[in-house]
């Protein structure tokens, strides 16, 4: 007999490639009813003849009904074929990943970072409930969440980089410089300002979650065996907090692929957000679906690893 | 015990990342500049964006070129003969000319160019005049002969001043290899720079062109960086990172201006905003339109939202340049002559105040761009200052797609008003703007006239002066054409935009003018 994970997986994935057809229609329906098309770049530059634009638009395609190149797009990727970028005549895939290095260094920063952080300071609030050090958190997290990303991350260039001259304004590297320690040099402000906000979020729910397992039966009873209170707190308390922030970093999975576009912008990081941004202003259909559908999956999978780390987290939980 | 180690491992590596960096800013040899697109494609044919032609500047030469003083100037070519009938137009290469990888420059390239700007398998996007060329022959490695189909003046703009691309890489490719090409990527030029990496999103190099025919740059390196965020950009030059930011808003001016490591340099840019006139309904009512251009506070928005940062416009040509028309004012801000021209066509106010005409509101929309805040806040100085002459308007603002698509204003048969920039250079051909040849049909439909303006003579004129070679006459011609577009309002030309450049007072031998920089080999860096 088949194993219940195995059947589980299995169904679920096929669910996923249902849906993940459902979301490449919807949002390619949607992107053809969006005012603008992909000529829309080129009807507004006085160097482009009118003549010319007709040309082109027989020559991307754009003269069939959105359906066709829809089908069309649909039967390329069941082959393989992504594509090519109407703009820069790149193919699609290639295009995303040589953007995977720095999206990823990036994103795992924050992630990194928000995992360090964010896990002491709700288990600290929680334990530490209505002190004033608690009191501090929440405000802390409440401005931190509150504040909007291109304001801060401004306010840290003017400081850091204007200012003081500590660290760079923006980029990735020193031109021509490969050096670990420039990489994170640059890393610094972007990765904090992309951090801060899991940090604010996550050791919020986190100090809630303790907060109800800290008022449980099985913690009493703990804590009446005599058990040590860091134990305690180690061994049943923040194993049972932790399902509501896997739901939430599961949820945040596909964030790792998709990039940060403001954060991007202000460090002038070289991410997949930038990336997106840029397709979805010019309409560029196949690089633009290529995103979504990568972007879709990843947050499917990202659905299927929560809901089994679950089980791995709380023997109660089967699958079937 | 771990955490203690872990944790002093992280304050090392911090400390270490915050200490200052030994050689803050460009090192010398090196001019670094900013821009704020992603450049598409670095073949000036297929490029789309602005952003690859401020790197492909660097790159290509044409025939001829327009120097920053306004004078066409031969490059590529020595000098050029154009037949007694105007159809035979011959050049002379510059001898001793090679490409950055080494192969030498020969008319055969000039011709490829010509199939490339003509193969419709090429996804391209500039190729204005190449249409009028029968056939190229290259009796010698240094003539090239281009033979029209009728007569067209604008052929040296736009030929001579085309960029050359070297038929040796792209000539054995097919049309949609060309569209893939590393080249695109990577291009092979006679300019003085060559790219030599492109880090997408990030930054290009450019180094110095060791073949480059001209005197040998005095920069080592040029650097173009990508960095979308404007209020980021001014940062990279406050924290000396930049030789050059082009183009400072309004706005961080006087800002920018204090910093001692910074010189600005003012120059009128040839572009205009104005606000474009759908003709459906009342608007095709030339007092209407009149009207309008004086309930207009455009001196006003000079002032105020531009903080003198523009210049008044009066028509398409740029007012330092050899082809506008002097003799022309711009209208006043005159609200009693306003109401006055309605009044004269017919409008009576009704109860609310607003004018009517049998029994219709004079109602006129209008719209700007949510990218140009400028724009945006001289939308809501206009509106206001046409409600006082009883025009009843409405204000939006939207994004480039939505404003020129097919759902947006311009489409949907009645009268809108639409504020945005524009500019054919600092060359006169406006054809495309005021030929009702070229009044699109729709959203997707070619042509520039979506303001439907149509007048027989403005016609007769754009087409006599395509085929003008006589520069005098060609002038007489266009000197009548801004007479029209002054007297008809097809659009009310608000302003010039006055460009400043911020550049690090390191940099030498860099000028900039209306018409182009100071050539980029001339440029170093102290």
């Amino acid at each position: 007999m088949e194993h219940p994970l195995t059947s589980y997986i299995a169904r679920r994935a096929g669910q996923a490639c249902i849906l993940l057809v459902l979301v490449s229609l919807v949002s390619y329906g949607i992107m053809n009813v969006a005012p603008g098309g992909p000529l829309a770049v080129y009807l507004h530059n006085p160097q482009v003849t009118p003549e010319k634009i007709e040309v082109l638009r027989v020559q991307l395609g754009l003269d069939r009904p959105w359906y066709g190149r829809y089908l069309a797009w649909l039967g390329g990727i069941a082959r393989g074929h992504w594509g090519y970028s109407y703009y820069t005549g790149r193919p699609v895939l290639e295009m995303i990943a040589e953007r995977l290095p720095a999206t990823f260094l990036l994103m795992l920063s924050a992630f990194a970072l928000a995992i360090a952080l964010s896990f002491p300071l709700g288990v600290f609030a929680a334990t530490h409930k209505y002190s004033w050090g608690d009191n501090l958190l929440s405000l802390g997290s409440f401005f931190a969440w509150a504040m909007p990303t291109f304001w801060f991350g401004l306010m840290l260039q003017l400081i850091l980089a204007v200012r003081l001259r500590i660290l760079p304004v923006a980029g990735m590297h020193e031109i021509g410089s490969t050096s670990f320690l420039d990489l994170l040099r640059h890393l610094v402000m972007p990765g904090l300002v992309l951090g801060l906000g899991s940090i604010a979020s996550w050791s919020r729910y986190l100090r809630s979650s303790v907060l109800e397992v800290l008022g449980q039966d099985y913690v009493r009873t703990a804590r009446a065996k005599g058990m040590p209170g860091r134990r305690v707190l180690n061994r049943h308390v923040l194993r049972n907090s932790l399902i509501p922030i896997v739901t939430l970093m599961g949820l945040d999975l596909h964030v790792l692929f998709g990039g940060a576009v403001i954060t991007e912008s202000i460090f002038g990081w070289p991410g997949m957000g930038r990336l997106f941004l840029s397709a979805l202003n010019n309409r560029d259909y196949p690089l633009q679906m290529a995103g979504l559908l990568i972007s879709a999956s990843l947050l499917i999978v990202g659905n299927l690893l929560a809901d089994l780390a679950y089980a791995a987290l709380d023997p109660r939980i089967r699958y079937e | 015990m771990n955490k203690g180690i872990a944790l002093a491992g992280i304050c090392c590596l911090l400390a270490a990342a915050l200490l200052p960096s030994a050689g803050a800013g460009p090192a010398p040899g090196t001019f670094a500049t900013v821009v704020s697109e992603n450049p598409d494609n670095f073949n000036p044919y297929l490029a789309s964006l602005l952003a690859s032609s401020q790197v492909t500047r660097y790159v290509f030469n044409s025939l001829y070129t327009i120097n920053y003083k306004g004078e066409w100037e031969p490059a590529l070519a020595t000098g050029y003969t154009v037949s007694r009938d105007g159809l035979t137009w011959t050049f002379t290469l510059r001898p001793g000319v090679r490409w950055s990888d080494g192969e030498p420059l020969t008319s055969a390239d000039a011709k490829f160019t010509w199939q490339l700007a003509t193969n419709k398998d090429v996804h391209i996007t500039y190729a204005s005049g190449f249409d009028k060329i029968a056939s190229v022959d290259t009796p010698t490695p240094v003539s090239i002969v281009y033979r029209l189909k009728e007569p067209y003046a604008p052929f040296r703009d736009q030929i001579a001043g085309a960029a050359i691309v070297p038929q040796h890489v792209l000539g054995p490719l097919s049309g949609e290899q060309i569209n893939r090409a590393p080249f695109n990527q990577k291009p092979v030029g006679t300019g003085p720079f060559a790219v030599s990496e492109f880090v997408t999103d990030d930054h290009v190099t450019l180094t110095a062109n060791p073949y480059y025919w001209r005197s040998r740059p005095r920069l080592q390196r040029l650097i173009v960086r990508i960095v979308p965020d404007r209020n980021t950009q001014v940062n990279l030059l406050r924290a000396g990172e930049l030789s050059l930011l082009a183009s400072v808003p309004p706005a961080q001016l006087e800002e920018i201006r204090r910093l001692p490591t910074v010189v600005v340099k003012r120059y009128l840019s040839p572009v205009y905003a104005l606000i474009q006139l759908d003709e459906y309904e009342f608007l095709r009512d030339v007092r209407v339109r009149q009207a309008l251009d004086f309930a207009t506070p455009k001196a006003s928005i000079i002032k105020n939202i531009m903080k003198g940062q523009a210049e008044p416009a009066v028509s398409d040509m740029v007012p330092n340049g050899p082809w506008a028309n002097r003799q022309l004012k711009p209208r006043p801000y005159d609200p009693a002559r306003a109401r006055q021209l309605l009044a004269d066509a017919g409008f009576r106010p009704g109860p609310d105040g607003v004018l009517a005409k049998g029994g219709r509101r004079l109602l006129i929309p209008l719209w700007t761009l949510s990218s140009q805040p400028l724009l945006v806040q001289a939308l809501q100085l206009i509106a206001p200052a046409w409600r006082s002459i009883g025009v009843a308007t409405e204000t939006h603002s939207a994004s480039a797609a939505a404003l020129f698509g097919q759902n947006g204003p311009q489409w949907n048969g009645r009268d809108a008003a639409l504020i945005f920039g524009w500019g054919q250079g600092v060359l006169p051909q406006n054809r495309i703007n005021w030929h009702s040849a070229y009044i699109p049909k729709d959203a997707n439909a070619p042509g520039e006239n979506a303001e439907r303006y149509s007048n027989l003579e403005m016609d007769r004129l754009l087409d006599e002066a395509d085929r003008t070679v006589d520069e005098a006459r060609r002038h007489a011609i266009y000197n009548r054409i801004q007479e029209l577009e002054f007297r008809d309002v097809p659009i009310i030309f608000l302003f010039w935009f006055v460009s400043n450049d911020a550049v690090a007072a390191s940099v030498q031998g860099y000028e900039a003018t209306t018409f182009g920089a100071t050539p980029p080999e001339e440029w170093s860096t102290r």
